[in-house]
């Protein structure tokens, strides 16, 4: 019988699988310190996810907890603008990166602190043909030096920004097995519904991690003058009655909110007696009972 | 991966590459350490690049990785702020056939490894004015690469400027 390729021990030297177990070792012990792991996930794009992050973010540490954030949009990383860390100069020591410091002393961690200028995507040295071959490990991994190799400290949450697609809990559950839950953001459209149930069957069905609940953003304008709210879409079916996972909360949309995260200062913070700011505190509060019971808003 | 010599069953060894074309392709030949037989696996720029990108110390190591390894080591256009947290390893010894020469050749292709920077450095080099910051920041570290210092601290700091009369 002719050896095959578990005959072989060993892969010559490399021991590429010890080091990949090493790896999830480092990442593990990193993660000790963190009470609290949550994702913030869409499986569509431009439906304010990392505006609820941050806001998220602010609701917690003003509620006096030890917070950071992930951004874990590698090629659309927006968090740190949001964050007003942008700029921020990072350095090191032998255990680790030293996140940035946000508002209320959020620990931010994201690509865009790592790029020379506005304008400079992320590239990768090598190859620049057939890139789709190589480039998701590179990110994957690249996410993976996020959550491992900053000091993050002792904290009560870290909040994970999830940039589009149905898969991104899939590659962050590879990571963080033990994720305690996810806030799936979404807005009043049917196409935003549609693609958004796809991820939650992903999050609850298939790995079955928990889905904390749902945000519903930008479900109406809110007119600044005479304080009125009218629908910014067509009706649409409730959208948790299409996925059957609870509402942590309607957000209007506000133009304000917009421009505070420009100015990388969370609208919770900036105006917190606005219609859009206290609805933020009624998703932020729902994300609070879920971690303090442990289990799903009802 | 590996691979084994079919008329006598034995692991094949490595026995010499021919280094990494322009484009990132490799050719690596192999020889069965019985009968003598070699054989040459070539890989296009994709599959060399496809075994860097794993995040794993190609080659093997025997200590852990820096901080954002990975990422400092393959991020094109970084800002300079963020050099800081480079470093890239040496190479350790290994056997491994491939990985160590997709190693080996990118060792000699890449740029001297960055140093490391101390918080404490780093908030003592951001204290020297902006416009010659840049020319301080290359002495020190010229300066430590002569020394085999591998982490920048006030007092390789220090002594960098007394070496320089400053």
């Amino acid at each position: 019988m002719p050896k095959r390729y578990r005959d072989i021990t060993g892969d010559g030297g490399s021991n590429v699988a010890g080091q990949v177990s090493a790896q999830a070792e480092r990442l593990k012990a990193r993660m000790a310190g963190v009470r609290h792991a949550i994702a913030v996930m869409s499986g569509k794009g431009g439906v304010g996810k990392s505006a609820i992050t941050a806001n998220l973010a602010a609701y917690f540490a003003r509620e006096g907890w030890r917070v950071g954030v992930v951004d874990a949009d590698i090629n659309g990383p927006s968090i740190a603008k949001m964050l007003g860390v942008r700029g921020h100069s990072l350095s090191l020591d032998a255990g680790g990166v030293f996140p940035a410091l946000g508002p209320l002393d959020i620990r931010v961690i994201s690509m865009d602190l790592f790029l020379k200028e506005d304008q400079t995507p992320v590239v990768w040295d090598g190859p620049q043909a057939e890139t789709f071959v190589w480039r998701g490990t590179m990110e994957m991994h690249t996410l993976r030096e996020f959550l491992a190799d900053v000091h993050w400290g002792e904290l009560d949450i870290l909040l994970i920004d999830l940039p589009p697609g149905t898969d991104r809990l899939a590659t962050l559950n590879d990571l963080l097995p033990d994720l305690h839950g996810s806030v799936v953001v979404t807005i009043p459209s049917a196409v935003s519904q549609l693609i958004v149930s796809k991820s939650i069957t992903m999050a609850r069905d298939l790995l079955r991690t928990p889905v904390i609940g749902l945000v519903e953003n930008m479900t109406a304008y809110v007119c600044p003058t005479c304080g009125t709210t009218h629908p910014l879409f067509a009706p649409t079916p409730q959208a948790e009655t299409l996925t059957g996972v609870p509402l942590l909360g309607r957000v209007p949309f506000d133009p304000r909110m917009a421009l505070a995260g420009d100015k990388g200062v969370p609208f919770i913070l900036e105006d917190a007696a606005s219609p859009a700011a206290q609805a933020l505190a009624q998703v932020g509060e729902g994300v609070l009972n879920f971690v303090n019971s442990g289990s799903p808003v009802s | 991966m590996k691979f084994v010599c079919i008329e006598c069953d034995e692991p094949m060894k490595f026995a010499k590459n021919d280094g990494l074309d322009d484009d990132g392709s490799l050719s690596v030949n192999f020889i069965c350490p019985s009968c003598e037989w070699g054989v040459t696996l070539l890989t296009n720029p994709q599959e060399t690049q496809m075994v860097r990108s794993l995040g794993v110390k190609i080659g093997g190591s025997t200590v852990p990785p820096k901080p954002m390894e990975m990422l400092q080591t393959h991020l094109a256009g970084q800002r300079t702020g963020s050099q800081e947290v480079a470093e890239q390893e040496p190479a350790s010894g290994s056997a491994c056939p491939f990985s160590a020469l997709v190693q080996d050749v990118y060792q000699e292709a890449e740029a001297p490894a960055a140093l490391l920077w101390s918080a404490e450095a780093t908030e003592r080099l951001q204290r020297v004015p902006e416009f010659i910051r840049p020319m301080a920041r290359k002495g020190i570290e010229t300066f430590a690469r002569e020394q085999g210092v591998a982490e920048i601290t006030p007092n390789v700091m220090e002594a960098a400027r007394e070496h320089m009369g400053m």
